[in-house]
């Protein structure tokens, strides 16, 4: 079962992805800021990192930076999803090596889709 | 050729004018009637000159017709000279008369005597005019009034008779017998030229002696053309050989009988000459008072324009914007007056313009101030718009995104509890969407002046619980200890209880959110001097000093609200409603200990203006 690190500050938002992504067949860790996801994200094995960008504290993109920067880290697809959608958020997003860039908001089925394509998955239900 | 116009001379030129044209025309006019005076008084005095020069020559003739006369007489009354007459015996003729002819007193007066018969035949003839005196071989005299001497004849004038030849004049007396026939004359004659040498004595005098029919006799000075004067005195102007000539013609009377014209003349230039001479000096005269007049005129003029064109000068400069230039004020007449209100006006300027340039100044500089908060507050709405795009968004994620998972078939059905816990998230982000937009309707309805605050006695610590109830569970998720503390003593606060509880929802909610989990969050509400406050204090992570007051302007957030949810519009909001209730809100923090947000409301007892004040 492969495993998603969410991180995000919005309790609803963070919530829908955990559902959408369980729901999708994913093991689900969630972190809430940017502290806490590089807390736990090195010893985690996480096979993707779904990021935040407006987090309290520590920039999300702050975050896939130091997360590239650790060997650990370093080859974590990371899918960006923001509420920052001007044109220099979503550059600064692909700058930091994104793998892809959602802008919120995204439907459940948009989510679960673009999370599936980083893997190469495709499929008809979500529950499988 | 651009002829110079009158109205565009300079000032003096045009005072100088009128005053050159009357000077210029009365020194003129004068020269003329002085020249004219002194023209006619030379006139006059040249016709008396002529008049006596006439009367002398009319009485040297008289006069030498008289001494003729006396000869005459002497030879005619010598004793033996009738008898000799009557033999006709010339040689005793001779001897009788020679020493009468000879004997004359005056060296000038040279005659001719002759004795004739009755028939004119000359017995005896000498002349003594000539060195020596010369006898003369003539026929016969033929002159009719000396042929009526020899005949004994006498008329009206008596023994007198005179004739006038071409060359000389004559003058006869009878000889008679015993019985008193005639028996012929002595006649003696003097040389005209001799006798119009004596007529004309001053220089410049011309006299002329013309035969009736115009031959001229003889002339003395220069010859003189003919008039025919039947009258005495006909006065000519003649030119004569270039020459003009005032003169003066009359008939020559001999013996009572026209026998000649005489014509006397004065060279003009004898006349006027003295007279032209005064006309140039006269004329000089003037001309050289016309000229100082005209020096006099230019100077005087020069001396009035000259302050003008220093005020002309001074006008120009200042119309060039040079306003510190002054126009000289000098004598105290109307140009100086002139000067003197320039300067005024000058002054007046330079103040106007000093206090205009500080003027604009000072507005320039409160526009750069305008202009940098204008510009300050375009970025914080820009920067706003940025923003709620994003807050927007989120709660938005949270119902497109639960509201997809309930309907798309992708993701297949769901529990009744599922079902449920769907839709009760759908809800909580509407409801953070409402939130968000009446905090944004509240605000515009502030900036546009249309809230409406009902102010009642209202009960502090009633309000402070109910905030507490409903975000306790909140704070307790957060793991933060919140405590509220309200004194036994306050009193009713003179408050909108709705707006009242919006800003403590929002302060208090504000708290928990900055405060880290394990932190403090207390409410105290004390009664201060007929006044409620209420203190919102947390351990967050407080305000930098110059973030204390910007927090509360509309779309700023502090540093540390910097990335998070919020319009950035509570605080601002807050203190719109606080102000409107006629209390105040303020913040106390220290950077990493946290802040304490106070409330100020008036009490329900006292007037809420006062307390606003």
């Amino acid at each position: 079962m492969r495993k998603i690190l969410v991180v995000e500050n919005d309790r609803v938002s963070r919530d829908l992805a955990s559902a959408v992504l369980t729901k999708g067949g994913y093991d689900v860790v969630c972190a809430r800021d940017g502290e806490e996801a590089l807390e736990v994200a090195p010893e985690l094995e996480a096979d993707l990192v779904l990021m935040d960008v407006g987090l309290p504290g520590i920039d999300g993109i702050e975050v896939v930076e130091t997360l590239h920067h650790d060997r650990r880290t370093a080859d974590t697809p990371v899918v960006v999803w923001s509420a920052l959608t001007m044109a220099q958020d979503v550059e600064r997003a692909w700058n930091a090596g994104c793998a892809a860039y959602l802008a919120k908001p995204v439907s459940a089925r948009e989510l679960l889709q673009s999370i599936d394509a980083v893997f190469g998955v495709t499929r008809e239900r979500a529950t499988g | 050729m651009t002829r110079p116009r009158y109205r565009n001379l300079p000032i003096y030129a045009k005072i100088l004018v009128p005053f050159a044209v009357l000077i210029i025309a009365w020194g003129g006019f004068g020269t003329a009637i002085l020249v004219h005076g002194a023209t006619s008084e030379a006139r006059s005095r040249a016709t008396a000159q002529l008049a006596s020069a006439f009367d002398g020559a009319r009485a040297t003739l008289a006069n030498e017709e008289q001494n003729l006369l006396q000869v005459v007489q002497l030879g005619s009354n010598t004793q033996g000279v009738a008898a000799a007459l009557a033999r006709g015996d010339g040689t005793l003729l001779r001897q009788l008369l020679e020493p009468i002819a000879l004997n004359s007193e005056r060296s000038d007066f040279r005659v001719t005597v002759r004795v004739i018969d009755r028939a004119g035949t000359v017995l005896f003839g000498l002349d003594t005019s000539v060195v020596p005196p010369k006898i003369l071989h003539e026929p016969a005299l033929t002159l009719a009034p000396i042929l009526l001497a020899a005949r004994g004849k006498t008329d009206a004038l008596g023994d007198k008779f005179a004739a006038l030849s071409p060359t000389d004049l004559f003058v006869a007396g009878p000889v008679r017998d015993a019985k008193g026939h005639g028996l012929g004359a002595v006649v003696v004659s003097e040389n005209l030229a001799a006798i119009a040498a004596r007529m004309g004595q001053a220089p410049d005098v011309r006299v002329v002696i013309f035969s009736l029919e115009g031959t001229q006799l003889t002339a003395n000075g220069g010859p003189l053309p003919f008039r025919n004067a039947t009258t005495n005195g006909v006065q000519v102007r003649v030119r004569v050989l270039g020459r003009t000539m005032e003169t003066l013609y009359g008939p020559l009377d001999v013996r009572g009988e026209r026998a000649a014209i005489l014509g006397v003349g004065l060279t003009s230039q004898a006349v006027l000459g003295g007279i032209q001479g005064k006309s140039v000096l006269l004329t000089l005269l003037v001309g050289i008072a016309v000229l100082v007049a005209l020096g006099i005129g230019l100077l005087t003029a020069r001396a009035i324009t000259k302050p003008v064109g220093a005020l002309v000068g001074a006008t120009r400069a200042l119309a060039h914007g040079e306003l510190h230039v002054r126009a000289p004020e000098g004598a105290k007449d109307e140009i100086g007056a002139l000067a003197v209100s320039f300067n005024a006006m000058a002054n007046e300027l330079e103040t106007q313009h000093r206090t205009l340039e500080k003027q604009v100044e000072e507005r320039t500089a409160a526009l750069r101030t305008a202009n940098a908060q204008l510009v300050r507050a375009s970025s914080a709405k820009t920067a706003f718009i940025a923003m709620m795009s994003h807050e927007l968004r989120t709660p938005l994620n949270g119902i497109i995104g639960f509201a997809d998972m309930l309907s798309d078939p992708m993701f297949g059905d769901h529990t009744p509890e599922e079902t449920r816990d769907l839709a009760s998230n759908i809800i909580a982000s509407g409801r953070h969407l409402l939130g968000l937009i009446n905090d944004l309707l509240d605000m515009a309805k502030i900036e546009a002046g249309k809230i409406e605050i009902r102010p009642v006695p209202t009960e502090v610590g009633g309000l402070v619980l109910e905030v507490e109830n409903v975000l306790g569970a909140l704070a307790r998720a957060k793991n933060i200890e919140m405590t509220t503390d309200v004194d036994s003593d306050v009193p009713l606060a003179m408050a909108d209880p709705a707006r009242l509880r919006q800003v403590l929802f929002n302060l208090v909610s504000n708290a928990i959110k900055f405060t880290q989990e394990g932190g403090r969050i207390t409410v105290d509400v004390v009664n201060l001097e007929q006044s409620v406050t209420i203190s919102v204090s947390d351990t967050g992570p407080g305000l930098l000093p110059e973030e204390a007051e910007r927090i509360f302007q509309p779309y700023e957030r502090g540093s540390a609200g910097a990335d998070d949810e919020g319009a950035g519009l509570g605080l601002s909001l807050a203190r719109s409603l606080i102000e409107m209730q006629g209390g105040r809100i303020w913040v106390k923090s220290t950077p990493g200990k946290g802040s304490t947000f106070t409330v100020l409301i008036p009490s329900a007892t006292i007037e809420r203006l006062e307390v606003a004040g």
